[in-house]
């Protein structure tokens, strides 16, 4: 009696020892993990104070109004952001328009009508097109693309689209094959693999109840995507394209060489213009003080816009979440 | 069956799924001309003294090995 009793004791004990061990094991796990979140907050944050405290002499000189001064006077030491911010803005918008729609259609042929023996050798094709570094985008846009463009495309663009009412003056302007819209066009090449990627991994992920229902009750292949597959994959879409315009609106080299470096805004899409990451490679290397302050001051810029970019996707998606919501 | 609503779903498909081909072929269109143009140009230029040569003579010495170009 008193043995059992003792040995119940003593297994009690050693489950008491394993429960606590168990415990201090949880709570150390979670603050590691919790000290890993908390290291990418201090990063974030330790980037956006290193941003502010540069940039606040030009801050200071110029306030809210460097946001859209259109001046670049280096030697009069003279600056603004509004040129920079119009290239990054424009550039990253064409290459969205191009590249969404594009992207879009290599997803659903490689989901829905590519023949099985051929989606892993046409995905990987895609994918590699991502492995492609954005210098070498640069180098083939500005060597390569930009004088074939010039020669062919902008031409043919403007006796077409330049003689439209409203967006004629859009394609209008000198032809030399680089400017804002090529860069556009080159950054559409750039972040249109992995747009592909992100739109083809979220399609597959659509139970093949839901596509076979669809089809069952007589849909067609596109009605299957329209009211099946885009609807279930809405919030995967979205993320895809933002994680493209996120690449796009933070790229350096490949808009650096193609987008023609000259600090003004055209109404053409065709002249040259400068982004902010261009700017900030083009001149970081011989600022100095003020010059250097400003440079800063950009880089704070793209931060913002980035964060709103995609602090505006997010709200979108938790919004059409909740229309959903409401509707069913 | 509505005839003229079955043409026109079957068009709206047609449309789609050809935008799709062709989308696809742009894709690979590019991906096979930037990368036709880079072993065009780039092979033909690779050679050992490249690797091995110093900056002034075209070389990546510098780039593969930094820290020699600190030393000298």
């Amino acid at each position: 009696m008193n043995a059992s009793a003792s040995d119940s004791g003593l297994l009690d004990q050693k489950r008491l020892d394993v429960v606590k061990r168990q415990r201090f094991q949880d709570f150390l796990f979670h603050k590691i993990t919790l000290s890993f979140s908390l290291l990418v907050l201090a990063a974030l944050a330790g980037i956006l104070i290193s941003l502010i405290i540069t940039a606040w002499p030009a801050f200071k000189k110029f306030g809210l109004e460097f946001i859209w001064r259109v001046e670049w006077d280096i030697i009069n030491e003279e600056f603004g952001a509004a040129i920079a911010i119009f290239g990054t803005v424009v550039s990253s918008g064409i290459a969205l328009l191009i590249a969404v729609p594009l992207s879009f259609g290599i997803a659903l042929f490689l989901t829905e009508t590519c023949p099985v023996w051929l989606r892993r050798p046409l995905g990987t094709a895609v994918e590699l097109l991502a492995a492609v570094p954005s210098i070498i985008y640069g180098m083939f846009g500005l060597f390569i693309f930009a004088p074939l463009f010039a020669e062919y495309g902008q031409p043919a663009m403007q006796s077409t689209l330049g003689q439209m009412p409203l967006i004629g003056p859009l394609f209008g302007g000198a032809m030399n094959g680089i400017g804002i819209f090529a860069a556009g066009l080159i950054l559409a090449f750039m972040i249109l693999p992995f747009i592909a990627a992100v739109m083809r991994d979220v399609f597959e992920i659509v139970p093949p109840i839901l596509r076979e229902s669809a089809y069952g009750v007589g849909c067609t292949t596109w009605e299957v995507v329209r009211y099946v597959v885009l609807p279930y994959t809405q919030q995967g879409v979205i993320g895809g394209i933002m994680l493209g315009l996120g690449r796009a609106l933070g790229e350096t080299m490949a808009v650096t060489f193609v987008i023609g470096n000259s600090q003004r805004i055209s109404s053409s899409l065709f002249a040259p213009g400068s982004s902010i990451a261009s700017t900030l490679a083009n001149e970081f290397g011989e600022a100095d003080d003020f010059h250097l302050s400003t440079l800063f001051a950009l880089g704070f810029l793209l931060f913002v816009i980035t964060f709103v970019v995609l602090a505006l996707a997010k709200i979108l998606i938790i919004r059409t979440e909740r229309a959903k919501g409401a509707k069913t | 069956m509505n005839e003229k609503l079955y043409r026109r779903r079957v068009r709206t498909n047609w449309i789609g799924l050809t935008l799709s081909m062709a989308a696809m072929a742009i894709g690979l269109f590019v991906l096979l001309w930037i990368l036709f143009v880079l072993f065009k140009n780039g092979l033909s230029a690779l050679d050992w003294n490249m690797f091995t040569q110093s900056t002034p003579r075209q070389a990546l010495r510098v780039a593969v090995w930094p820290m020699q170009s600190w030393a000298v």
